[in-house]
């Protein structure tokens, strides 16, 4: 504990415990803040994720919703800090001409095609992390 | 010249928590048991992971931040609980015995050194809380300050 002295309003003590307790505990009231913005972002980044008409009828192929439903957030550490890292890790599938790329991050952001894509794929690409955690912490911190 | 002691907090945590049997063990909450660092589900059961946190030692020489974190992923026994539920009882069940740690307990370390738990402390408890959900994979943490010394 340090005091720190004042002038009238008598010392000011601080608990080292309490304050690694609130910055880096990864249960503590940070962290709270943290897995309410994951959590949120997440369920606004599934809201915006653009769903297929219907699966893929190609054997491999990807279910309808399938960028929608790997959408996810984890409470990390980025050195001493805490962090939350919201997640959309969907690859092209094996029935895809080129499998195992970031089709999640070519959805976020379409200029990152290597090789474009036909318009009637189109419908719906854009942004749907960027804007849900834009949306989320402005309501969660204003 | 002074000695450097090394306590390794976290092998000492892992060990006394793996020796709770109503905690870890099949069809226990924590069935799969505690490892140390971060540590991805199996297919089946709760995985526990002990990890030393972040900030300070504070004024006492063997007192440090104790991450448990617990996992899983899919439905888990024969009830077919989902991980949620699961990993939440799991959760629970551990705080109660990790904050519940109030008198010394000697550790035996599976190298051969001992430690002394001496007690967590209860004002610095925090959690259970949810630590993730990703790729269908639930996690919560909880943590504490522990005191330890050298046996």
């Amino acid at each position: 504990m340090a005091n720190i002295g004042g002038r009238g309003f008598g010392d000011v003590v601080l608990d080292q415990q309490v304050l690694d307790a609130l910055i880096h505990s990864p249960a503590g009231p940070v962290a709270r803040l943290l897995v309410k913005v994951g959590e949120q972002t997440t369920q606004e980044a599934k809201r915006r994720a653009p769903v297929g008409d219907r699966s893929s009828k190609t054997p491999g192929g990807h279910p309808s919703g399938w960028l929608r439903s790997n959408i996810g957030w984890a409470v990390g550490r980025d050195g001493g800090d805490l962090v939350v890292d919201i997640v959309s890790d969907a690859i092209t599938s094996q029935a895809n001409p080129f499998p195992g790329e970031p089709y999640s991050v070519f959805v976020e952001e379409p200029s990152l095609r290597p090789r474009g894509l036909p318009e009637k794929f189109r419908k719906g690409e854009g942004p749907y992390l960027r804007p849900a955690f834009l949306d989320v912490i402005k309501r969660v911190i204003g | 010249m002074t000695d450097i002691v090394v306590t390794d907090l976290e092998a000492a945590v892992k060990v006394w928590l793996n020796g709770h049997t109503a905690l870890c063990g099949k069809g226990k909450p924590v069935d799969n048991g505690f490892l140390l660092g971060d540590v991805r589900s199996p297919a089946q059961g709760v995985i526990g992971s002990v990890a030393l946190g972040a900030g300070s030692v504070g004024e006492l020489a063997d007192a440090r931040r104790v991450v448990l974190t617990l996992r899983a992923v899919g439905r888990q026994g024969p009830e077919g609980k989902g991980p949620r539920q699961a990993v939440m009882d799991a959760a629970n069940a551990t705080a109660r015995v990790f904050f519940g740690l109030d008198a010394p307990v000697r550790v035996t370390l599976p190298g051969g050194g001992v430690v002394v738990l001496r007690y967590v402390d209860a004002e610095t408890a925090q959690g259970p809380t949810p630590a993730g959900d990703l790729g269908g994979e639930i996690a919560y943490t909880l943590d504490a300050l522990v005191v330890a010394q050298e046996g």
